[in-house]
């Protein structure tokens, strides 16, 4: 059966931090962005699309990095969440 | 001042080698250098080392055995890979090149699965033994540079930590190695990304279910259907009362398609030979992470003035198709990093006039290897590899042994005219790539 992403979220253990760890530079960019590829690359769900705005939670984040690498803009101020926050996998 | 610096009493010490990322190949490294009787530290962001980590399942033991020839009497070892199948999935139907070799159970033990929050504590608890320091829940933010803009060091925060060099062990997103500038702006078609989902079943079930005994483990990569025809494969490891099924999907090919990450997985998933595999069996967690899969063409420069650059940060992954390795080459590189640390040490030259041996050893040892494979990325950006050939097969195999009173052919003959020619074409490329 399948699983809504936010069931398998569930699944995860997160500390999270009261600051996000990731920043859109400019909203503008990601407003005008054609590709928005971190909406489909990002496997947390973390970017999604509402009234044709891209909206970033850093709650979820995995730290994978695919948003990052994905991002052809730049406009993805990427970091590592600050010890002893974030993810912590039980069986990666 | 952070209290784990003031418990581990790292503050004030001057430490031959910070290691940043207490992963394989970063603990590798400070297994190696402690040993050879560096003062190393190892910085890890995690609460513990590997539990910030994603794998598919496998440990190829050629460096480790190496380390600790005994390691199947302690490493956490789920099991044994015995058996190794190529599979190429459509709809209704797979194709699988299937390999078994009972020798690896016991004899020698090529690969086993495991967890990374096992696999990678248990490295670090070895670091530990060997006399490496290793302080968890520390977040290196930059290296430290002196006055002539050598690096000396690391910063965390408001803490600073000296050492005479560094080796960046920090993971596929190496913001360290990118920020001093051995390592450019990652590309999209150097990267997939891995989606896990583990599940939890008993191993009687696990045995029945794959046709093996609790003496053998499965690594399987499929082609095709799991990654909706998109550059890039599934794959499947059995534990001892474990499944992982996974995806990686070329992040080029992901994010121009329509298709999203988190509906990939979820979609293989669906496929009723996955769930003849995972029927009734509960899911324990999800996971992701990127893998650097460029090959050659993605290698980071290995060394600098003080500085190494080991494992994944360096792109040191070959996930050429038919090899899948991560793990394994990161700790040779590791291997390879604190042994010409060590012989910084001995002359007491961290330039890289000496750290140069690193990439002199690491292009004999470990990059032939990518040399030898470095078409393959250029060969598996082929879409035609993912998009046509998994139903290709399955139909030709389906034609073989269909019974409907049509006079059997040769193998070639079954292949209409264009297709011939670009079958051959293609498999000729592939058997010189790969």
């Amino acid at each position: 059966m399948k699983m809504k992403i936010d069931d398998r979220l569930a699944l995860v253990k997160y500390k999270v931090d009261t600051k996000p760890h990731i920043i859109l530079k400019d909203d503008r960019v990601c407003d005008t962005c054609e590709g928005k590829y971190c909406v489909h690359v990002c496997p947390a769900s973390c970017y999604r699309i509402e009234n044709n705005k891209v909206i970033f939670h850093y709650e979820d984040c995995v730290e994978c990095g695919s948003c990052l690498i994905s991002c052809d803009k730049k406009n993805i101020d990427w970091n590592y969440p600050r010890a002893p926050y974030g993810v912590s996998f039980k069986y990666g | 001042m952070n209290y784990i610096y003031l418990e581990a009493g790292i503050m004030g010490e001057e430490f031959d080698l910070i290691v940043v990322g207490g992963g394989p190949a970063g603990l590798t490294a400070a297994i190696v250098a402690a040993r050879n009787g560096l003062n190393t530290l190892v910085l890890e962001r995690g609460e513990f080392s590997g539990s910030k980590n994603v794998f598919g399942g496998v440990v190829y033991t050629n460096t480790l055995r190496k380390l600790f020839p005994d390691f199947q009497k302690e490493a956490p070892i789920e099991r044994p890979i015995t058996r190794r199948r190529l599979t190429f999935m459509d709809e209704k139907s797979y194709f699988s090149i299937d390999f078994k070799n009972i020798d690896f159970r016991d004899k020698f033990v090529n690969g086993f699965s495991t967890f990374r929050s096992k696999f990678d504590a248990w490295l670090a608890k070895k670091a530990e033994e060997a006399g490496a320091i290793i302080a968890t829940g520390v977040k290196v933010d930059a290296l430290l540079h002196n006055k002539d803009g050598k690096v000396n060091g690391v910063i965390s925060g408001n803490d600073q930590m000296e050492g005479n060099m560094v080796i960046l062990a920090d993971g596929a997103i190496s913001l360290l190695a990118m920020s001093e500038n051995m390592k450019g702006w990652p590309d999209p078609n150097n990267y997939g990304v891995g989606i896990k989902e583990v599940f939890q079943l008993s191993e009687e079930e696990i045995n029945k279910r794959f046709g093996i005994t609790s003496k053998d483990g499965v690594e399987e990569l499929i082609i095709g259907y799991p990654t909706k025809y998109l550059r890039g494969g599934g794959f499947i490891y059995t534990f001892k009362d474990m499944i992982s099924i996974g995806v990686i999907v070329s992040l080029e090919a992901l994010r121009k398609s329509e298709h999203y990450a988190i509906d990939i997985i979820e979609d293989f998933k669906e496929h009723p030979m996955i769930q003849e595999l995972i029927s009734g069996a509960q899911i324990k967690e999800y996971s992701a992470h990127a893998i650097p899969e460029g090959g050659l063409r993605m290698i980071s420069k290995l060394y600098k003035d003080n500085v190494l650059v080991v494992g994944d940060a360096a792109g040191l992954v070959n996930s050429s198709g038919i090899y899948l390795n991560g793990v394994e080459i990161a700790m040779r590189s590791g291997m390879i990093a604190a042994e010409v640390a060590a012989e910084a040490k001995k002359r007491n030259d961290y330039s890289s006039k000496t750290l140069s041996l690193y990439e002199t050893r690491m292009n004999k040892e470990v990059l032939k290897e990518f040399e030898n494979l470095k078409e393959a990325p250029y060969f598996l950006e082929n879409p035609r590899l993912y998009s046509y050939y998994p139903k290709f097969l399955n139909q030709l195999m389906e034609k073989m042994i269909i019974s409907d009173g049509i006079p059997k052919q040769t193998l070639l003959d079954m292949i209409k005219g264009k297709e011939k020619w670009e079958f051959i074409e293609d498999a000729l490329r592939g058997l010189k790539a790969l």
